[in-house]
This record gives structure tokens, C-alpha cells and sequence, in this order.
């Protein structure tokens, strides 16, 4: 069964974020804001973290790619700039249809949650891209500290968060996400993380 | 006060509109922002028009042409026109405000007139955000945004980089750089730009990938040659 | 030296100066701008086009080309005479920047790619307001011209200064900035409340 949700707010960025991971955002245009409190003052609401689609149409709502990230607010600070920031946590995949805009901008659309790849066990010899994954935290403080935990044991978290900190363009993450687990993933990141050590 | 600037040949050839894309968009937005070469485009631009319409420059073998240039019908369609005398419109629609991240950066003329060309913003890891400015040609022009206390991972280029500072300081090992300040640097220089405590905006052209010492920053970097335009 | 014949086409309407003489050039601009003056224009335009035309068939190698190009330049001169600022450079530097625009864009009309930049857009020579402005201080160049000197004295020294150097001189507010050693931010605010203060004395006065 497939859960279905309507008139989900959607927040289309070239940053990504997907299931189990975090994101952090400065919030500063007022449709933005206007939806942080929205879903704040629901129990269980939910922003649709969609990737930005730079080919599509802003006028036709195309600026949106279909597969997103049904995502919570799990904290607030009050930034030293003066802007409101947000940390977001991304909890289902999801496919986008009906996307239709409030009168300030902000886009909402309807959602169905899809299931997304099952947990895997990483095969050992893809074991370098967990390496290279904790090298990449250990550099970058900004992406808070590196888990401990068996998730750098799973295939399918290693992989999401590769694709969220890669500069790959969105069509090729969206096609690498279509797909029912994250075997072609692991080939795609191997492949890419040997070139860049030649 | 604007220490670094395009070469006299940059702007010779800014002038005749004979750079590339994104050449052209980096040296018109130095000359926005600095007097001194304000100047020297004018110097350029007279000697340049004295040159085609100068008196003793008029090439001997126009004489004989003149019997080939029709100028008079010409000259007559031209008139046959009612000039449009359009009154001084007050109000231009260019907005020539950038908003990023909530920051909001005034836009040189060279860069308001062209700000419809900016693609989205995109963060990059380490504290630094990137725009495309799409102006055609094969070089990649870029609007680079470097929170304080950043650092470009150590590279070198395969090409030619020009960056120029919109607003902001940052620094390599050579100098310190702010705005307006215009950098040309080749193959042979390897460097490490940073900001240390306040933000930078710059604006760069690239020609050929950046060749980052580090894998890692390769893999993560959209200037590295895995990702490249 | 050699002193290059004149050609005959050029001597119909000659004054006793020439068009190389700028002042005398800028003033046949004027001409053409105030008045739509035939005879200036034909003298201007027999002194510019045969020179363009040598211009522009070195740039194309190409006759029609070369001839579209003189044609459209000229034109822009007889339509736009009224955007030449004398003040900002010589007649014939105005024009040749003309032509150095439509040079650029006709290099690249027949390539149809996306997103290739425009004259205009990289050198705003035929642009209808200045747009070194901002649009909500932006004033109508007759109202300035007709009532702005008498006003100005009104002002505050530092405001005053800044409207003479903005709007008589016609100096950027960036120039402005960098002539007075103030920061930009303190040239707009004080370019704005002297407009403020300008638009007050001149509607007070109606």
C-alpha cells in the first residue's frame, strides 16, 4: 500500500537532501517562512525537499523534478546573520504530481510516498566508499561527525549520502533513484571515485 | 582602492568586443568598478575612432569607390524615417540587487544588464556557493560565493582563470584581493584563495577545468574535470 | 605625408569646418538631435559613411555586409543623435561605438546559439536612460536641465555636491564614491534625499 498525502509545501533547491539524511537551510524569503511555520504548527508536517530542475519552466511548474524527499524540521537557531535556520531530516522518498502555487510562490503538490531501496548489507568490495565517506566528514565539519553506527555497514545510506554531497547533476540522481535498489549506485560512485583518484 | 587589472591588451580587446564570452563580462564589470581603466577604455575607444574616421586615414581607394557606394540613396532612405523621439523613460527595469542566501550584493552595470543570464545557485561543500552566468562561448563564467573563514582546496590550472572581486576580500599566497580587484592567472600558478573574516562574492571565467591536488576535493568539486561545466 | 584626396562626395554641404573637427561635429549631433536637420546629418553622414564602409569591409570582407552595417549605424545616428553626451567623449567616438555594437551583434546573429550576449547589454551606448541611476532616483533629463541649477542651491553643501557631480557632470554614483572618498551607500542616501528635496521645491513651486 502506498500512502498518499495532499497539498504537501515543496521546497525546490540544487542542494539535496534524501531519506535518512540532514540538511541545514537558511530561510529568508517570506513563502519560505510562511511554510516553516506552517509545517511547524502540524504534528507531523512535512515539506517535500524536491531537487530543482534547471532545464524545466518556473511558469509551468516543470522547475520540479518528480522524485523528492518527504522531509521534518528537527531544529531552529537564530543565526548570527539574522536569518532564521533550519535543520531538516529526510524521511520517505516520494513522487511529486499536481504542483500548483500559492499566490506568494510557494509551490505545493500532492505526494505518494514510494518505497525506496531496501536496506543492504555493503559488499566488501565497495567497502572503499564508506571510507572515502568518513575522509569526507572528517574534512568537512559543516556535515556534522561521522556515524559510528551500522549504517556505514548499509549500502543504500552510503549511497544517499554520496549523492547528496556530489556535484552530479539532478537528472542523473533522479534516474540513479528510480531505480529499485541501489546496485547501480554502488557501480555509478565506484566508478566516479576511481576516476578522481587517477 | 583597486590594485589588480585586466592587461592593456584585455581591454584593447574588450573595446573591439574581440574577448571571449565571459571575458568580455569580466573585464566590462572591472571597468564598472574602476576609474583608472574607465579612462583608459576612453583612450582606447578615441584612438580607435580616429583611426577609422581620422582625415589623413581615409584609405586612397575609397576615392575610386565612392562611385561604387551608394551613399546618396541611403542617405535618402535614412531621412525618409521620422526620428523616434522617444522621451527619456525614467524608470529602467534592471534590477541590479543580487539576493543570496539572504545577503543582497549591488550589481555592477556590466553584471545588472546581464543579471537574467544567472542560473540557479548551488552549494558547494566547504562553506562556498556557485552560479552559472550563461553568456555562451566555451568558456564557463561563474558567480563564486566564499563565506568567511573558507578555503578553495589547493589546485592548479589546466587553463587560464580570471577572477575578479565583487565584493568581499580574499586572499592566496601572493596578495590580498578586493573589489574590483581583477586576477589573470595561468597554468603555472598553483594557489589556495581564502577568506578569512569577512565573505567574499567573485565572479570567474575558466577555460579549462581546475586540476585539484587532492582527490577527494575532485570528487566533490564541480570545477574538477569530473564535472566541468 | 601624404594628404589623402577628399572625396567629392564629401564637399556638397561643407561649412568651412570639417566634421574632424569635434566641436564641429558634436554640433552638427545637435543639430540633427534638436532639429532633425537634414543638412547636418547629410554632412555628417558624407564624412562618416564612405570611412565606416573602408571600416567595415576590412572587418567582414564582405560588400553587403559591410554596407548593412554603415546603414544601421547611420541610422542609429539620425534616430539617437539626442543620446550623444558631449560631454563623455568625442562625436566620432560616439559613433564608432556605434558601429563597434553592431559589429559584435551581427558576428553573431548567424550562429542562433542560446545564449549569446548582446551588444547592448555588454555596452549600453543607445540606451535611453543612464542607467549608472537607480530607477527611484532617476529624474527626466528636461525637468533637470530647466529647473535643477536654480534649486540646487536650496540644498545642503554635501547633497548639492553630489546632484552636480551625479547629474551635471554626469558622473556614476560608484565615481561619485571614489571622488569624494565617502562610501556608495552614503552617495545614494544623500542622492535621494536631494531628489527628495528637489521634487518638494519644484512641486512647491507650480
Amino acid at each position: 500500500m502506498h500512502r498518499a498525502l495532499t497539498n504537501i509545501p515543496l521546497f525546490p533547491l540544487s542542494g539535496h537532501v534524501l531519506p535518512g539524511g540532514v540538511m541545514r537551510l537558511r530561510i529568508f524569503e517570506p513563502r519560505y517562512i510562511r511554510m516553516v511555520r506552517e509545517v511547524c504548527a502540524q504534528d507531523d508536517g512535512r515539506i517535500g525537499m524536491c531537487m530543482f530542475n534547471e532545464h524545466g519552466s518556473i511558469e509551468a511548474n516543470s522547475h520540479i523534478h518528480p522524485i523528492a524527499t518527504l522531509a521534518r524540521v528537527i531544529d531552529f537557531e537564530h543565526r548570527d546573520d539574522g536569518l532564521l535556520g533550519i535543520t531538516v531530516e529526510g524521511m520517505d522518498a516520494c513522487q511529486i504530481d499536481a504542483i500548483k502555487s500559492d499566490s506568494d510562490g510557494l509551490r505545493r503538490g500532492n505526494v505518494r510516498i514510494i518505497d525506496h531501496w531496501p536496506p543492504t548489507e555493503l559488499p566488501p568490495q565497495f567497502q572503499h566508499l564508506a571510507d572515502r565517506l568518513c575522509q569526507v566528514y572528517a574534512e568537512y565539519p559543516e556535515l556534522g561527525s561521522c556515524p559510528g553506527d551500522d549504517r556505514l555497514g548499509r549500502a543504500d545510506w552510503i549511497c544517499q549520502r554520496w549523492l547528496e554531497l556530489l556535484p552530479v547533476n539532478a537528472e542523473t540522481k533522479q534516474e540513479l533513484l528510480r531505480e529499485p535498489s541501489c546496485e547501480r549506485t554502488l557501480d555509478y560512485l565506484s566508478g566516479l571515485i576511481n576516476e578522481s583518484e587517477q | 582602492m583597486i590594485k589588480f587589472h585586466p592587461s592593456e591588451q584585455h581591454l584593447f580587446h574588450y573595446v573591439t568586443g574581440d574577448l571571449t564570452p565571459a571575458m568580455l563580462m569580466m573585464v566590462g564589470t572591472h571597468v564598472d568598478m574602476c576609474p583608472h581603466c574607465q579612462n583608459e577604455i576612453q583612450h582606447i575607444e578615441e584612438s580607435l575612432a580616429q583611426k577609422v574616421f581620422g582625415q589623413a586615414q581615409v584609405p586612397a581607394e575609397l576615392t575610386e569607390q565612392v562611385s561604387f557606394f551608394d551613399g546618396e540613396s541611403m542617405l535618402a532612405s535614412i531621412m525618409s524615417q521620422t526620428p523616434k523621439r522617444i522621451t527619456p523613460v525614467m524608470r529602467q527595469d534592471v534590477p541590479n540587487e543580487l539576493v543570496l542566501e539572504g545577503k543582497r550584493f549591488q550589481l555592477p552595470g556590466t553584471l545588472a544588464r546581464n543579471q537574467h543570464r544567472v542560473g540557479e545557485w548551488q552549494k558547494i561543500l566547504g562553506q562556498m556557493w556557485r552560479a552559472p552566468v550563461h553568456v555562451g562561448g566555451e568558456d564557463v563564467l561563474t558567480f563564486i560565493y566564499m563565506d568567511k573563514d573558507t578555503r578553495v582546496p589547493e589546485h592548479t590550472h589546466k587553463g587560464r582563470e580570471a577572477t575578479l572581486v565583487v565584493n568581499g576580500v580574499f586572499n592566496d599566497e601572493r596578495s590580498e584581493y578586493r573589489d574590483g580587484d581583477f586576477i589573470f592567472v595561468d597554468d603555472s600558478v598553483i594557489h589556495t584563495p581564502e577568506t578569512r573574516h569577512e565573505d567574499c562574492l567573485t565572479l570567474s571565467a575558466l577555460d579549462a577545468p581546475m586540476h585539484f591536488t587532492s582527490g577527494l576535493s575532485r570528487l566533490l568539486n564541480p570545477f574538477s574535470s569530473l564535472f566541468f561545466k | 605625408m601624404q594628404t589623402v584626396t577628399t572625396p567629392k562626395l564629401e564637399r556638397k554641404h561643407m561649412s568651412s569646418a570639417q566634421p574632424d573637427d569635434p566641436d564641429h561635429a558634436a554640433a552638427l549631433l545637435a543639430l540633427v538631435a534638436n532639429e532633425q536637420s537634414r543638412q547636418a546629418f547629410s554632412e555628417l553622414f558624407h564624412y562618416f559613411a564612405p570611412r565606416l564602409k573602408a571600416y567595415a569591409t576590412r572587418q567582414f570582407g564582405n560588400e553587403q555586409t559591410a554596407m548593412d552595417l554603415v546603414q544601421e549605424t547611420m541610422t542609429n545616428v539620425w534616430n539617437k543623435a539626442h543620446l550623444f553626451k558631449p560631454d563623455r567623449g568625442s562625436a566620432s567616438t560616439w559613433i564608432f561605438t556605434i558601429a563597434r555594437n553592431i559589429r559584435f551583434d551581427f558576428l553573431r546573429k548567424n550562429k542562433h546559439r542560446q545564449h549569446d550576449l548582446s551588444a547592448d547589454e555588454l555596452w549600453p551606448v543607445l540606451a535611453e536612460t543612464n542607467d549608472s541611476l537607480d530607477d527611484d532616483y532617476a529624474l527626466d533629463d528636461d525637468l533637470l536641465m530647466q529647473q535643477l541649477a536654480g534649486y540646487c542651491e536650496s540644498l545642503p553643501k554635501a547633497q548639492r555636491t553630489v546632484i552636480e557631480l551625479i547629474y551635471v557632470e554626469g558622473k556614476s554614483q560608484q565615481e561619485v564614491a571614489d571622488a569624494l572618498g565617502i562610501p556608495l551607500g552614503t552617495v545614494k542616501s544623500r542622492t535621494r534625499l536631494a531628489l527628495q528635496k528637489l521634487r518638494e521645491l519644484i512641486n512647491s513651486d507650480d
